[in-house]
């Protein structure tokens, strides 16, 4: 009985005039038509299939060893495995904890030490084409080289963890199934216990280490340290949300199946009307994975004043320039071909002083606190400030000007949060979420 | 018939009293709420810091030679501010992508009339999105392949929305001048 309703009831749907018009194709404009209560323009729709499905993430020709599983298993560990830090309780998971939607919760992040910046949440992370905040990395495996040595996160160094992949056999095994035989690191003289260029401070003890060395042993040891970092991306680019509830009401809208169209509310409904329109979301968050992956001051102020003077992608800019881990540079698998695009076009303008990466809203509703110093605790916060700019801060460079309060009424505010909610996807395989059995592939 | 588009008036031209011109290329209306020219006001301000490229752009086989745009192209054709140069330029690959790096197929000529492919020029290209107060993310970069026709590589309109694109053309004597077209990026 139950079984027949159901059918009647999607008899009932698909007799929407809406629902002839996905297949049709046609360019004319139509009426608006009615999803549940909510009206939406032929144009409106239109945007609305632009947001679903995302497609697999795009390749990244700078990493040879991306899509190898073996490097991905090998990434997956290192990740889990706290040995890859100076003390030996860091992981990559200590800030980007599965449990916690791949962040930590805090508003800035904490190690080994207090950062100035907001743990980033690793959903979609192979979709970037920037990474970090103010996107001093171009690629997603030298994002991963500046936390593992960086003294306030993992604070270890490059010659650390070539002496324990050498040390441990089955990580020995697993990195050269990948990479091919690591080098003999016996001779303490040649390789000491610890070391990395340390460019602020040359009296410091690992940097001294690291000059003592002969070039082409530097050479070595630094391949090896961007190879994990290469592991490392070849296991988060697994970490992927694209099939939230939202995903199914759009397959509903391309096939006209009212059931799908039903797996988000119509408060949601009704919150990605005001997405597309007079909240003004959708101008920046764009597209299936909901960013422009680019940069923008939205003058949320500081946490706390001391960060004031963040430069944000001003300062990014200079560094993935300058960074010899860049798409263009040596280390790089494609530095003379796609590659090198990115870094090789790049412009900085006064317009970049204190721009921040618009990050992607995939599984949004769970990676709490928000912004770039996590100043903002709940998305009810978040739609508060975009309603009013309270406080936003001054700019004293160019501004932008599509930044205007947009006035949101509480039940508005609600519904949009309803709608950022029906993008939570929660199908991540469980094995993905834990260290692998072994670093290697059997 | 391409209706004829108002531009911003570069300074330069506003003290030798020239007004606006026509860019035959700008075959998109203005958007419904798209800033006016007062609002435009002629060049974007953008405090330009020079940094010292890191890199290198990547090496790539020159373009096959193609034929110079004739009537009835898909290039899309401007002159320049005091029509001392006309730019014909279309996307490679078709159409101008939103949010990814493309190339653009650029003609430089000089004159309006008996078009004279016009050789080592510097050829910059910029963007400007008047109604968000930004411009472009890159700064693309133009290599002579023939005489007279050059590729932009490293073009990169990141939002969707109202563009100014700009062609800044310096011929071999310094002279310069700008030809500047519209589109909506959807």
């Amino acid at each position: 009985m139950r079984r027949r309703l159901l059918l009647l009831a999607a008899a009932w749907l698909s007799s929407w005039p809406f629902l002839s018009w996905a297949a049709s194709g046609q360019d004319s404009p139509a009426p608006d038509v009615l999803i549940g209560t909510v009206q939406f323009s032929d144009k409106e729709l239109a945007r609305i299939l632009t947001l679903s499905p995302l497609p697999d993430p795009p390749s990244d020709p700078t990493n040879a060893v991306e899509d190898d599983p073996r490097a991905a298993r090998l990434g997956q560990w290192i990740f889990f495995d706290p040995r890859f830090s100076g003390n030996g309780e860091v992981s990559c998971s200590t800030c980007h904890l599965p449990s916690r939607s791949w962040t930590d919760g805090r508003t800035v992040a904490e190690a080994t030490g207090v950062l100035e910046r907001h743990t980033m949440s690793l959903w979609n992370v192979a979709y970037n084409r920037w990474f970090f905040w103010d996107g001093r990395a171009d690629t997603l495996w030298s994002q991963a080289l500046g936390p593992l040595e960086d003294p306030r996160e993992h604070a270890g160094s490059r010659l650390q963890y070539a002496h324990l992949l050498a040390a441990d056999a089955q990580l020995e095994r697993a990195y050269e199934d990948v990479f091919g035989a690591l080098p003999e690191l016996g001779d303490e003289q040649r390789f000491p216990a610890a070391g990395r260029p340390v460019l602020d401070n040359e009296q410091d003890p690992l940097h001294v280490a690291w000059e003592s060395m002969r070039p082409a042993d530097q050479e070595q040891v630094t391949r090896i340290f961007t190879n994990l970092g290469k592991a490392l991306a070849a296991y988060q680019r697994q970490i992927l949300s694209r099939s939230a509830p939202f995903d199914l009401f759009v397959e509903g809208l391309r096939e006209g199946n009212g059931r799908k169209q039903r797996m988000i509310t119509d408060s949601a409904r009704r919150g990605l009307k005001l997405f597309l329109d007079k909240a003004r979301c959708s101008i920046c968050h764009t597209g299936p994975n909901f960013t422009d992956m680019e940069f923008h001051n939205n003058r949320v102020p500081p946490l706390e004043d001391e960060f004031s003077a963040d430069q944000g992608r001003y300062r990014g800019i200079e560094l993935v320039m300058q960074s010899p881990f860049n798409g263009a540079g040596r280390y790089s698998d494609d530095p003379d071909g796609e590659g090198a695009v990115k870094v090789s076009y790049l412009r900085r303008t006064g317009h970049n002083y204190q721009e921040f990466k618009t990050p992607s809203l995939r599984n949004v509703a769970a990676t709490a606190p928000y912004m770039h110093q996590g100043q903002f605790a709940r998305l009810e916060d978040v739609l508060h400030y975009y309603s009013t700019l309270e406080n936003a801060m001054p700019t004293h460079h160019s501004a932008e000007k599509i930044l205007q309060p947009v006035g949101l009424s509480q039940v508005e505010m609600s519904d949009l949060i309803s709608f950022l909610e029906s993008l939570t996807d929660t199908s991540l395989p469980a094995e993905l979420l834990s260290p692998p059995p072994t670093p290697h592939v059997e | 018939m391409v209706p004829l588009a108002l531009l911003p008036r570069p300074r330069s031209l506003a003290l030798s009293g020239l007004l606006l011109l026509s860019a035959c290329g700008a075959d998109r209306s203005r958007p419904e709420g798209a800033a006016s020219l007062s609002q435009v006001g002629g060049e974007p301000e953008v405090v330009e810091v020079d940094l010292e490229p890191a890199v290198q752009p990547p090496r790539r086989p020159s373009v096959e030679p193609v034929e110079a745009p004739g009537e009835g192209s898909d290039f899309r054709t401007a002159t320049s501010a005091a029509g001392r140069y006309t730019v014909r330029w279309r996307p490679v690959g078709g159409e101008v992508p939103n949010n990814r790096h493309f190339e653009l197929d650029v003609w430089l000529y000089r004159g309006t009339e008996e078009l004279e492919p016009l050789s080592g020029a510097r050829l910059y290209v910029s963007g400007w999105m008047p109604d968000h107060g930004h411009g472009l993310v890159v700064s693309p970069k133009a290599s002579e392949q023939e005489p007279g026709h050059y590729l932009v590589r490293g073009m990169l309109l990141h939002m969707g929305g109202f563009w100014q694109v700009f062609f800044d053309v310096i011929d071999a004597n310094g002279i310069s001048e700008r030809a500047a077209f519209e589109l909506e990026l959807p």
